[in-house]
């Protein structure tokens, strides 16, 4: 699964602590979830959805494989 | 929905000290070959028997290694529970296959030992898995991008 998050953090210039911190994991989890090691849960991926105010389709899309 | 089994963060101190302390015993009885006898020091001072010191180091291992496995981090959250899975995980198949191992090269007395260390090995790979694997995970962030 690929997703948009290091380009809307970028776009409302947040680091990746403060997007850890916005919904309560740790910056390690961000970065990981940013290189595509480590799929977040639904709830995790609506958090961090609601935080950059978008859908979850705009931070998040299946690939071929998936 | 917050509801998981993991023990407070306060209780990871207490088990390292549990654990350390319990498998430098270990490593001194299986030195002294589980024969506390064998120590001038312990016979001296009469501190314990054989069972005390046994029931010490297995039990004070395998309440260390809950206390510090199982312990939330100080910010918990899914992906340190998929390590944690994935450590037991991995501790499960090592052990299962160090049992089939054994079961096949071991005979007697031998076996007997193996199932000794047996009791103690599956707690202490799981909790080198998962430091391991917690270690990686933080090396592999890096710095602030």
């Amino acid at each position: 699964m690929k997703n948009r998050i290091r380009v809307a953090r970028a776009e409302v210039r947040m680091t990746q602590q403060q997007l850890a911190d916005g919904v309560g994991v740790s910056r390690q989890t961000i970065h990981a979830i940013e290189n595509g090691r480590f799929v977040p849960s639904t709830l995790l991926a609506l958090k961090i959805a609601r935080l950059f105010s978008k859908s979850v389709e705009e931070l998040f899309a299946l690939e071929e494989e998936d | 929905m917050k509801k998981d089994l993991l023990l407070p963060n306060g209780f990871k101190k207490a088990g390292w000290v549990l654990l350390f302390t319990s498998l430098v015993m270990g490593a001194w009885a299986a030195w002294l070959d589980f024969d506390f006898s064998k120590s001038a020091l312990l016979v001296s001072l009469q501190l314990a028997t054989n069972s005390l010191l046994n029931n010490y180091i297995v039990i004070g291992l395998w309440l260390g290694v809950i206390l510090v496995g199982c312990s939330r981090e100080r910010v918990e959250d899914e992906m340190i529970g998929r390590i944690r899975l994935n450590a037991l995980l991995a501790a499960f198949y090592f052990q299962a296959l160090f049992i089939v191992v054994a079961t096949l090269v071991c005979n007697s007395f031998d076996y007997l030992d193996i199932m000794i260390y047996n009791l103690v090995s599956y707690p202490l790979i799981f909790i080198v898995a998962y430091r391991w694997m917690l270690w990686r995970t933080l090396k592999m962030t890096g710095d602030e991008e």
